[in-house]
């Protein structure tokens, strides 16, 4: 018995002990960037008026939502295809979209380099009408976009695969055709996990540096950003700006993520 | 209503084949069958979900094979019902409507008389989610007939509700079949009370049709065993007849089995099984007894009837059925 409740005791101490580690991590790193920032009020003010600051932002956050736009455009049909389909290749292409997963990040960058530069199987077409990927906004789109796919496709392929295909067959059975009983019933039951997959992917795109700086250098997005003034004036230079770009980008993602799971429950009982 | 010829269905490595499947108007046509025995496939084709590779499929006279299923006019309701659950009791049986090209407040009005007419209409404002098995059954067939379908395909609508409200269900929508002068074709497993409705059964097996007919005929004399089965039937017997040069089982309908003490000596030219009591069930003047009867082999059970009041006719007790010789029906593989 007393060893029974030993066990018992020392079980609910691991469990949160183990739970805080990582959240513990995370709150150490950014207590000691706040220390360090807080060290020169000075630089900390100047870094949140610094006109330099504020264009990266804009253009991360441009960029970013453009390949998230992109990716939603694009990614939806395919996930409502993966889920839907069972075909041999499918494993196939599953394993081709979590590709940029498991690739490193600056491998990624050189891919997405290889297609989109000037004379790249995709960078020529478009040089034609004038767009031009090497070290332009283009090109930072087409880096977020491409490290994003996994997070969205597989986050929305997971919404659709849990709406039961008989609802969308009692749609068509009812007068929808197949794009309407996917408008109307697919993608508002799976909007939840499609939502959650963009913002995740969001937030991929703007931490997004590697393969953006394999692309385009400049404009400066906040990565690139970052470590141009860390390589140009080391640490005392870079944390009042880090955390300027923390705060806000911090900001925006906990305010999406809150809106993704608070704004959409299309199933929730009334 | 509905006409199938030759049809040929492929789902993966599994073809359903339906040679000829005629169903008339206003009839209540009941397919029973193993599980996997392509029943769900069948309505999928009639409901124009699946293309059948070869064969003929006529709705109302005319070729339906091209036309896709929001063409067919026809009302599908799956075993758990499929209420979307991202909408109202009310814009779930506005939706065929409103797919059809109903203004909103048209739409919204002929859901009402639906919904009233299946007795939902307090149930209106309310999410799927929230519903009972009874309610969201009502609310599917409401939004399957607000489109104006004239034909029914039932999956199994009955499997997950209780018995009193499968009962009082099944008598709504014998109700509904009157008045609307509907055309029901219904997937069961289990026949149960479903018979009792029906005008006739289709018995599908390995996805293929091996019986059709009233449920009366076909329970009492199944063409063969995969009939046998696919009904449901008891008092299969693995069996080799003298004189029945095919078949090595037999039926023998409960109706003609009787369960007696095992002193009860057996009528002139009566067959005597005797076994053990397994299960009785009280019926009022009759009681229905299952008996394991001692045979060598696999376990083999007999059901029949006893005269109520037989005190002895307890589980764990001895017993003897007696059934006349020429309630033997061989039955071909």
């Amino acid at each position: 018995m007393a060893a029974t409740a030993r066990w018992r005791t020392a079980r609910s101490a691991v469990l949160p002990i183990a739970a805080g580690l990582l959240v513990g991590l995370v709150l150490l790193a950014l207590a000691t960037l706040v220390i360090r920032a807080a060290e020169s009020p000075d630089a900390l003010v100047s870094a949140a008026v610094d006109p330099d600051v504020w264009y990266a932002i804009g253009t991360t956050f441009a960029a970013a939502g453009l390949a998230v736009a992109f990716l939603v455009l694009f990614g939806t049909p395919l996930a409502y295809l993966m889920a839907r389909t069972r075909s041999r290749v499918l494993p196939l292409v599953e394993a081709l979209i979590d590709l940029p997963l498991v690739l490193p990040h600056t491998i990624a960058g050189l891919l997405v380099y290889l297609v989109f530069m000037r004379n790249g199987p995709l960078g020529a077409p478009f040089g034609v009408v004038g767009l031009s990927f090497e070290d332009a906004f283009p090109g930072i789109v087409a880096a977020m976009l491409f490290v994003g796919i996994p997070y969205y496709v597989d986050a929305a392929r997971d919404g659709f695969a849990k709406v039961p295909v008989e609802l969308e067959e009692v749609a068509r059975t009812l007068g929808a055709g197949p794009g309407a009983a996917f408008a109307r019933v697919a993608l508002p039951l799976a909007a939840r996990e499609c939502l959650s997959g963009a913002v995740t992917a969001w937030g991929r795109a703007v931490g997004e540096f590697a393969a953006v700086i394999m692309i385009a250098y400049y404009p400066l997005v906040i990565s690139t950003l970052i470590y141009t003034r860390f390589t140009q004036y080391g640490l005392a230079g870079t944390v009042a700006v880090a955390l300027v770009l923390l705060a806000v980008c911090g900001s925006v993602l906990i305010v999406l993520r809150r809106g993704a799971a608070r704004l959409w429950r299309p199933d929730a009982p009334v | 209503m509905l006409r199938c010829e030759g049809c040929r269905v492929r789902a993966g490595a599994f073809v359903l084949e339906l040679g000829r499947l005629h169903i008339q108007p206003g009839e209540h046509c009941l397919v029973v069958g193993p599980s996997g025995a392509g029943k769900s496939l069948l309505l999928r084709t009639v409901a124009g979900l699946v293309r059948p590779e070869a064969g003929t499929v006529l709705l109302r006279g005319e070729d339906a094979l091209d036309l896709p299923p929001e063409a067919r006019r026809i009302g599908l309701v799956f075993q758990h019902y499929s209420l979307f659950p991202h909408m109202s009791v009310h814009e779930n049986v506005a939706f065929g409507l409103r797919m059809r090209g109903a203004s909103r407040r048209h739409a919204r009005e002929e859901a009402t008389v639906e919904l009233d007419r299946l007795g939902c209409a307090h149930l209106a404002d309310r999410r799927p989610a929230t519903l009972s098995g009874g309610e969201q059954q009502r609310v599917a067939i409401a939004r399957a007939l607000a489109t104006g379908a004239d034909l029914l395909l039932l999956d199994e609508p009955f499997a997950a509700l209780d018995p009193a409200t499968r009962a009082a269900c099944r008598l709504e929508l014998a109700g509904l079949r009157r008045s609307l002068d509907l055309t029901i074709l219904e997937v069961t497993h289990a026949l149960d009370e479903a018979g009792a409705h029906a005008d006739r059964i289709v018995v599908l097996s390995g996805g293929r049709v091996v019986a059709d007919g009233p449920y009366g005929t076909l329970a009492a004399r199944p063409p063969d065993l995969r009939a046998a089965r696919g009904l449901g039937l008891e008092n299969l017997f693995p069996a080799v007849l003298i004189g029945h040069a095919t078949g090595a089982w037999c039926f023998v309908p409960p109706g003609s089995v009787t369960v007696n003490l095992p002193t009860v000596a057996a009528p002139a030219g009566a067959f005597a099984l005797a076994g053990m009591v397994e299960a009785v069930e009280d019926l009022g003047p009759l009681c229905r007894v299952r008996l394991l009867v001692d045979l060598p082999g696999e376990p083999v059970r007999l059901a029949g009837f006893a005269a109520a009041g037989a005190g002895a006719l307890s589980p764990g007790f001895r017993a003897t059925a007696h059934f006349p010789a020429d309630a033997i029906r061989p039955l071909p593989d």
